[in-house]
Order: C-alpha cells, then sequence, then structure tokens
C-alpha cells in the first residue's frame, strides 16, 4: 500500500540526512480511516502524486497494518480513484510510530 | 543571534559649554527612550488569527527562531495541505505548542523538528542516535509522547499530559 507523504513529514534524522515522520500515518482530520493507495492497482507513482508537486511516496505491506498495527484495510473506491483504500483503526502514538519504522520510502518529498 | 544593546549611548564627558561659555545651554533635542541591557526583547508571532508577542528576558535559546518559525509554517499551511483534506492546524494547537516547548527545553536544547498532523495537531520530534522522542499536541489539545529505543526496540507511551504537571512527560523525555 503507499501513501502520500506531505514533504513537511519529511524531517531531519539527526545524521544530517531526512526521515520519514509518524505524523505521516494519521487518520483524517473529518475522522475517515487513513487514506492509502492499493499499489497493484494503482496506474503507477506519478498517477498518485498527480497533482502534489514535491509530495513523496511510502510504502507498507497490508500485514504490517493487519498484524503488527492491528488495523482493518477496506476497499474506498473514489469516483476517480478506484485503488483507493482505508486503514481503519485507531493511531495510537505507538501505531504511528510502528509505521513509520516498518515503511519504506519509493520517492522521497522535495524539501 | 542577535544581542540586546542599548539604543543610545552614556556620556561620561562633561559638556564643553558648562566649562567654555557663560550662554545658557541651547536646549537638545529630547532623546528616544533608551532600552536597558536587563529589558525583555519583544519577538512577534504572526498566526492565522492572532498575534503574540513573546518576552524573552535573556539572550535567546539556540532554538528559539527555528522553533518560531516552524510553528509559524505550520499555520500558514493552506487547506487540503497533506493532500487528504486536512485544514492547517488550529492557532489554540501551536499556542500549546509554544508553552510546552518553553517549559521543557532548556538554554541549549535541541530544536525539534515541528510537523502538522493530518488529525489537526502539531508534533515536535527529536531524533539522535538511535532514539527517537515524539511530542504530539492533539487538535482538541490533548498532550501525548512516544519515546522509542531502536537498540532496544522498545518503546515508552505517556498520554493525557497536563501543562501545569510536566513530571510524567519529563521522566519520559529525560533532559532534552
Amino acid at each position: 500500500m503507499w501513501r502520500r507523504i506531505f514533504p513537511g513529514w519529511w524531517v531531519p534524522d539527526g545524521a544530517g540526512g531526512y526521515r520519514l515522520s509518524s505524523a505521516a500515518f494519521d487518520n483524517s482530520q473529518d475522522g475517515s480511516p487513513m487514506s492509502v493507495a492499493l499499489a497493484d492497482e494503482t496506474p503507477g507513482r506519478d498517477a498518485v502524486l498527480a497533482g502534489f508537486d514535491g509530495y513523496g511516496l511510502a510504502a507498507f505491506t497490508a500485514a504490517v497494518a493487519r498484524h503488527e498495527c492491528f488495523q482493518a484495510v477496506a476497499r474506498a473506491p473514489l469516483p476517480d480513484c478506484a485503488w483507493h483504500a482505508h486503514v481503519i483503526g485507531t493511531k495510537t502514538d505507538a501505531v504511528r510510530n510502528h509505521f513509520r519504522r516498518r515503511s519504506s520510502i519509493l520517492v522521497a518529498p522535495r524539501k | 543571534m542577535t544581542s540586546l544593546a542599548p539604543t543610545a549611548g552614556t556620556h561620561t564627558t562633561t559638556p564643553t559649554w558648562a566649562s567654555a561659555s557663560q550662554q545658557p545651554p541651547v536646549p537638545r533635542a529630547r532623546r528616544a527612550p533608551r532600552r536597558l541591557l536587563t529589558e525583555p526583547k519583544l519577538v512577534p508571532l504572526t498566526l492565522a488569527e492572532s498575534a503574540l508577542i513573546i518576552e524573552v528576558g535573556a539572550e535567546e535559546p539556540a532554538w528559539f527562531y527555528s522553533t518560531l518559525s516552524g510553528l509559524q509554517h505550520l499555520s500558514q499551511l493552506g487547506d487540503n495541505w497533506d493532500s487528504y483534506g486536512s485544514r492547517p492546524p488550529h492557532d489554540d494547537v501551536i499556542i500549546t505548542a509554544l508553552d510546552l516547548i518553553a517549559r521543557l527545553l532548556s538554554y541549549d536544547s535541541i530544536a525539534p523538528a515541528i510537523v502538522p498532523t493530518s488529525e489537526g495537531g502539531v508534533q515536535l520530534e527529536w531524533h539522535r542516535d538511535g532514539h527517537e522522542l515524539e511530542i504530539r499536541v492533539r487538535a482538541n489539545g490533548e498532550i501525548s509522547a512516544f519515546r522509542f529505543d531502536e537498540a532496544a526496540g522498545q518503546g515508552a507511551t505517556v498520554e493525557r499530559i497536563s501543562l501545569s504537571d510536566l513530571g510524567p512527560l519529563v521522566a519520559l523525555t529525560g533532559r532534552l
């Protein structure tokens, strides 16, 4: 699964580089669950990042979400994004940090 | 870093008119009030719906300006900043984060990374030598903290932190 990464979630790692912030993994402000893209069903990275110049892309598996973070994953297709899905569950600080540590960066945001 | 300085000098010599002439002195233009070294420095912080004046009693800590800049930047985020429909953190949340920082950090503390959360909160982060510390101020004002030691693979959480009692937070964070 892929999650778009706001450039402000790409923070100094204390060693001269950058790392992902756990703030990237949270439910939405309106109370809806965390949005992700089902990677295998997207046309590609460019389609997921279209319209969001400078944003990055992080990837994690459904197994991490389900079995390590104790979340549910459900399809939630949108009119123009059939590959949209929700990661459902409470995002405690520990859960968000676990998502961060178990995610990889596919496209680094531009600071 | 700038230091406080008086805006006008002090005179220690006798004015020349006093001994050289019996003519009465010509009144001089009134000086602007002097700033004393002990006066606090006033630093403005402009947020979306409010403006603060922050008093700094002594020389500013190293983290001071980068922290204010980071908080101000959060206030200037636009709608849908995260691409998932979120709005920027409300001023109250940013002010709570600033209050927390001022209480928690000492003069030579390391500046935190300041990041917005999709939920409408502010997160402060420090990462150093395999140790992670994250303090989150939620949109509703609740404060929590998470510390993770990568070498040990262990984390610890403190929730429902009150600004009036930072003891549990300090116990978790140690010296920043």
